[in-house]
């Protein structure tokens, strides 16, 4: 029954003749932004032994890009919620993580951390592929966001990891982040910070540089975090100015999208 | 055979069947076998265990949130790893006891955890909305035999968590905990792992799976009497493939550290 099942989804074709591609209204390419993405994730990482810091705040455009992504594919409306895809983004996403975490005992870590983004590409691939083939989700680019997600949560994961152990090698990030179970807090924030901006925008008047600006708001919250679970006052501070900026940027944001601003007053006192 | 003894057979059986198996493979005396074989072995049948019992959870989702669905208010993720981390959490209590408790104890936690759940919920509708607990996709309830329809809200989906569905869910969350327990055996015993390693790497094998288990659901499932648990040996399929990529990565893993 299940070798049927896995056979007739390998040759019988994905359905394509019912989906539909949706335009997704974009102000910034998806492209530029994964660039920014990797690129700055994997620069954290490498200057992770300069100061925590750094990799706490390059973890900002790696969310984004998750975020970015995970508004692509829920736009197509995944049934479930737009939590779940976050939460499968995370799920491969600590695997790789952890994945290239062990890397590091035997090549750099920023190749280490490369590599760990490549599985995590890898794991999304193959989870897109079941999402599509076996299971027959109607969404033409699950496989393509899927990916992103997965790598961008294990690139984000790299990165706050990194940050709360002061350098990227698997004796500190072994004792001082999974050891003391601060992962698991990391895991659930860099979960959240990908599937909240979407999920809190979406609507009719959804537009991706609102979301952006409220998934780089969770990823600053993410780098307070890191400061907190380190006590390192700079990280916090750091954490917070980034936090401010993108808040009032959301902010802006929202005031422009909506249709209108206005002061009701406060509200009467009942009888 | 009368269509709810068939119900019965095939929601029931599965999931004993499961267990059975399940607690079957505590005999094996897993510690001696080769590492590779038994990380095999142990997860990707964790994974089968986690995906299966995510579709016995009664979900409603949004439309139960609001009364007007079978199933406790919220999605799938949420509620089959609110169940599953108990149950892995209660497995992990128990780490140096034999498989059979750790085992044993998982599927406690995680059917204790999903059946306050359900209780509560029930309680909120029955009190809080005042609304009967009553399913609109069957007839008659299969194990009490009580008719649901004239229970049913026009307009709705039925509301609430009818026996049914209350027996669903606590097999659900009987096969998810032990699924988890599973997991977190194979990474903390056979390969060897920390505590905290082999908790998180667990928990992102549970997730990976419950949300395949939830994109094949779609949305909302009343357990194992509704017609879309027939869609189960895909999302199956699908645990196997994912079960083997993650235990070889897990098996990697152990080899690397």
């Amino acid at each position: 029954m299940l070798a049927r099942t896995l056979l007739l989804a390998a040759v019988a074709p994905g359905g394509e003749e019912e989906e539909e591609e949706v335009e997704v209204a974009v102000a910034i390419p998806p492209w530029q932004i994964a660039l920014a993405g990797i690129g700055s994730g994997l620069v954290g990482v490498a200057l992770a032994w300069v100061h925590p810091v750094i990799p706490a705040l390059a973890a900002i455009p790696v969310i984004m890009w998750g975020a970015d992504a995970v508004r692509r594919v829920a736009g197509y409306g995944l049934g479930t919620g737009v939590p779940s895809i976050g939460f499968m983004g995370l799920g491969g996403g600590s695997v790789a993580a952890i994945l290239a975490v062990g890397l590091t005992n035997c090549v750099p870590g920023v190749v280490a951390a490369a590599i760990g983004t490549v599985i995590g590409a890898a794991i999304g691939a193959l989870l897109g592929v079941l999402d599509r083939r076996v299971i027959k989700m109607k969404i033409p680019v699950m496989e393509q966001c899927s990916t992103e997600i997965v790598a961008a949560g294990t690139l984000a994961l790299i990165c706050l990891m990194a940050a709360v152990a002061g350098d990227f090698t698997w004796p500190a990030v072994y004792t001082r982040v999974i050891q003391t179970g601060v992962i698991a807090v990391l895991w659930v924030a860099c979960a959240l910070a990908l599937l909240h901006p979407y999920n809190a925008c979406l609507g009719p008047s959804e537009t991706q540089e609102r979301t952006l600006a409220l998934g780089a708001e969770c990823g600053s919250i993410c780098s307070i975090i890191t400061g907190l679970a380190t006590l390192n006052p700079v990280v916090l501070l750091a954490g917070g100015i980034a936090w401010l900026i993108s808040f009032w940027k959301f902010w802006d944001l929202t005031k422009r999208d909506a249709a209108d601003v206005v002061w009701t007053g406060i509200v009467p006192r009942g009888e | 055979m009368g269509e709810a003894a068939k119900l019965n057979a095939r929601g029931l059986g599965t999931a004993f069947v499961m267990l059975a198996i399940a607690f079957a493979m505590t005999a094996v005396k897993w510690t001696a076998v080769s590492k590779l074989i038994a990380t095999l072995a142990l997860i990707v049948y964790g994974s089968l265990l986690v995906n299966v019992g995510v579709h016995y959870v009664p979900v409603g989702g949004a439309p139960a949130a609001m009364a007007t669905a079978t199933g406790v208010g919220t999605g799938t993720t949420q509620l089959a790893a609110g169940s599953g981390l108990t149950g892995l959490i209660a497995a992990a209590a128990m780490s140096d006891k034999p498989f059979l408790v750790i085992l044993a104890n998982g599927a406690a936690g995680a059917a204790l955890m999903i059946a306050i759940t359900m209780l509560v919920g029930n309680l909120i509708y029955v009190y809080g909305v005042g609304c009967p607990p009553c399913s609109a996709k069957v007839d008659k309830d299969p194990i009490t035999g009580w008719d649901q329809e004239p229970y049913v809200t026009p307009g709705t989906e039925g509301h609430g968590i009818p026996t049914v569905s209350f027996v669903s869910g606590i097999l659900g969350g009987l096969l998810g905990g032990t699924g988890g327990a599973m997991t977190y055996y194979a990474l903390y015993k056979i390969l060897g792992m920390s505590a905290p390693l082999a908790g998180i790497l667990a928990m992102g094998f549970f997730y990976a799976n419950a949300v395949l288990a939830s994109y094949n659901i779609g949305g909302t499932i009343e357990g194992y009497h509704d017609p879309k648990f027939k869609k189960v040996p895909k999302a199956a399929a699908c645990s196997l493939a994912f079960g083997i990529v993650a235990a070889l990565a897990a098996y990697y893993l152990s080899t690397c550290v």
